[in-house]
């Protein structure tokens, strides 16, 4: 089973677009010398994006330099529509001449309150969830769950890394004395739920009808109740270890998966001292190492099979 | 303490990451995740394998002695205080870790021994690379330049290597700091041992966050040729990363799996100690090499089939020897060089 394979990262910059040529089939990229024709390839697993617009150019300088004098920013903004144009066709014609295909381009992204929504609606157990703009509001929650509430980011975290500083945000716990030193009567609507007191975090990486499970305990350590993610100097790391999800929720799951069209991505669920799996989001850009390590899934290997079984 | 009452109808879920072994006299708990290991009493160990179908309840009810609760109780505080596992409602939730093994590579490490002799190894290192090896040993049993040195590590660059670790003799007219100018240079270079040294020192090796890294090594020990492989002692023992190295390391022989050696005479082996080539690096490529099941072999020999050692307790996380063997050419025997005795629980 040795097949030849391409691997594209974004932002490598050693790679460069070529042409693209609808008649004859031809997409074409430039890397370290040698060139391409994506679309020779028949299988394609996608995690991410490949391309982003520094790819495209071969010269980026192209980007810097600034056509419209009063409105600087406005040919940045044309440049960079054209280019998200063009690298959705990429995957898309790439998606589309392959055999076999995991993980589609526009499945990237995933709206949280959207999926929440459908994941309730199919009856997996969300955590009670609001959006809320004013602090009255916010202080009535804060009251009625006895200080029991979080708040985290509707679409992505920050993550950010200047020269100086590094900034990036996880879940975190709202407390009363925060809200009422720290926010303003009114705020941008931010997704606030309501804690559920874990006993175990579980991650589900789920590939084409299986699912391969961790539990993450964690509680030991104060540091990382709210997140797991936050480890800190926390002195034991977390237990990961694998997990079988019971059956019920496996069976709302791979419903939920099917709605949404995803053939993979990372479940992540909340176990309470019930026993209650509650459900909180689905990544569908999930990375399989963080689970397939720990327990010996060999996803890698699954999925380098699934490819080459065409 | 626990509270019994509390859990009666719970399990006891010991991690599956923390893997026990059973040896003639006592097993061991071996915590990957923290790397750490632990000694219990082998009653304990029959013990732990009723965990995965009785609730505690049940346990304690099989018990005619009280002091046999009193020492069950103690046992699971043991556990729960060194954070090897926890009460659960529904154990079949938590299933055992595989201990399957495979990797991409077809070598994932090598080692060169060099006396008297320029090995090409633009070549040696270039095959390596395509085979997908990624840590590689070079021993030199004579006095080396450290220009040589940066002329071998030069080579690695066009490669996917990882680590490299030198083993060198000492010499008196290079100065320490351009060990350390090497290792700076080189982020590929892991290790530098330099054998035969007037002195035992570690040299630190600040990088520029905050993390301390001893890459150069001066033992006193003589290294004078591969005959000085193989000891097997509490140190040379180490509990692997991650449970993909327990699990090779249960699974298949812990020093020579997915190994090829090049011997000082060019003769590539599965150990430069070991007896048998299967052909010379200057016409046969290591690639054929690998094709041959005799060579293969060697990778397969598991701690089970090894006599002494399958009823040790260290099996699991011992390094092994195949070359230095307690029966000379009983390659099933166990290593010559180890002083343990699994039957009386000690190092002779
Ligand atoms: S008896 Fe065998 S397994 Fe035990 S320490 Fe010695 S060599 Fe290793
Ligand atoms: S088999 Fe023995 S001598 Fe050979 S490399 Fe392994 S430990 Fe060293």
């Amino acid at each position: 089973m040795e097949k030849s394979f391409l691997r594209i990262n974004k932002n490598e910059r050693s790679m460069s677009l070529q042409h693209i040529d609808l008649k004859k089939k031809e997409l074409v990229v430039k890397r370290n010398g040698q060139t391409y024709n994506l679309l020779d390839f028949n299988a394609v697993l996608e995690r991410r994006s490949g391309f982003t617009v520094q790819d495209l150019v071969n010269d980026s300088q192209v980007l810097e330099e600034s056509l419209f004098h009063e409105e600087t920013s406005y040919h940045k903004e044309h440049v960079l529509k054209e280019a998200n144009e063009l690298i959705d066709f990429i995957h898309y014609y790439i998606e589309n001449t392959s055999v076999k295909v995991i993980g589609k381009y526009e499945h990237r992204k995933l709206n949280k309150l959207k999926v929440l929504y459908l994941a309730t609606s199919l009856g997996l157990s969300v955590p009670e969830t609001f959006v809320v703009s004013t602090k009255a509001d916010l202080i009535r929650l804060t009251k009625e769950y006895c200080n029991n509430i979080i708040t985290k980011a509707i679409s992505d975290g920050v993550y950010l890394f200047t020269n100086l500083h590094g900034y990036y945000s996880y879940t975190e716990r709202l407390t009363l004395d925060t809200i009422t030193s720290k926010l303003s009567t009114s705020f941008f609507p931010s997704l606030i739920q309501k804690e559920v007191k874990k006993l175990y975090e579980v991650r589900s990486f789920y590939l084409e009808g299986a699912f391969y499970s961790m539990a993450i305990f964690s509680q030991s350590d104060k540091a990382t109740q709210t997140d797991y993610r936050k480890q800190g100097k926390a002195k034991l790391a977390s237990r990961m270890v694998p997990y079988q999800l019971p059956d019920a929720t496996s069976a709302l799951l791979t419903k939920l998966f099917q709605v949404l069209n995803l053939t993979t991505g990372s479940a992540d669920f909340m176990v309470d001292e019930k026993g209650e799996h509650v459900f909180l989001e689905i990544n569908p850009v999930g990375q399989f190492s963080m689970t397939s390590i720990p327990c010996n899934y060999q996803i890698e290997k699954i999925i380098a099979e699934k490819l080459s079984c065409i | 303490m626990i509270s019994l009452e509390q859990h009666t109808d719970h399990y006891f879920y010991l991690y599956a990451n923390c893997f026990v072994t059973r040896g003639f006299s006592r097993s061991t708990i071996i915590d990957v995740a923290h790397k750490n290991l632990y000694f219990i009493d082998n009653a304990y160990c029959d013990l732990i394998s009723r965990f995965r179908v009785d609730k505690i309840g049940a346990v304690i009810n099989s018990f005619e002695a009280q002091k046999d609760v009193t020492y069950f109780l103690e046992f699971l505080n043991f556990l729960q205080a060194n954070n090897l596992g926890t009460f659960v409602q529904d154990i079949t939730l938590f299933p055992a870790i595989s201990l399957d093994w495979d990797h991409p590579s077809k070598v994932t490490n090598a080692i060169i021994d060099s006396r008297n002799i320029n090995h090409d190894f633009e070549d040696i290192l270039k095959q390596l690379d395509d085979l997908g090896c990624l840590d590689v040993q070079l021993r030199f049993y004579e006095k080396t330049e450290i220009s040589y040195l940066e002329s071998i590590l030069e080579l690695t660059a066009p490669t996917a290597i990882t680590a490299v670790q030198m083993i060198i003799r000492y010499n008196a007219l290079i100065d320490s700091m351009d060990y350390h100018r090497l290792v700076k240079k080189y982020p590929v270079l892991d290790l530098i041992i330099v054998y035969g040294s007037p002195e035992n020192k570690f040299l630190e090796q600040h990088d520029d966050v905050r993390e301390v890294f001893k890459k150069v090594l001066f033992t006193t020990q003589a290294v004078d040729s591969c005959a000085s492989c193989g000891t097997i002692n509490l140190r040379s023992m180490s509990i692997p990363d991650s449970v993909q190295g327990y699990a090779e390391n249960v699974r298949h022989n812990s020093c020579l799996n997915r190994k090829v050696s090049v011997d000082e005479n060019g003769d590539i082996k599965n150990c430069p100690s070991l007896p048998r080539s299967f052909g010379n690096v200057k016409d046969t490529p290591i690639a054929r090499v690998l094709e041959d099941k005799d060579f293969i072999k060697a990778w397969n020999i598991s701690k089970e089939s090894i006599t002494v050692c399958k009823d040790c307790e260290f099996r699991n996380i011992c390094s092994d020897c195949r070359a230095y063997t307690s029966i000379p050419g009983d390659i099933l025997s166990k290593p010559a060089k180890c002083t343990y005795d699994p039957y009386l629980a000690n190092f002779a």
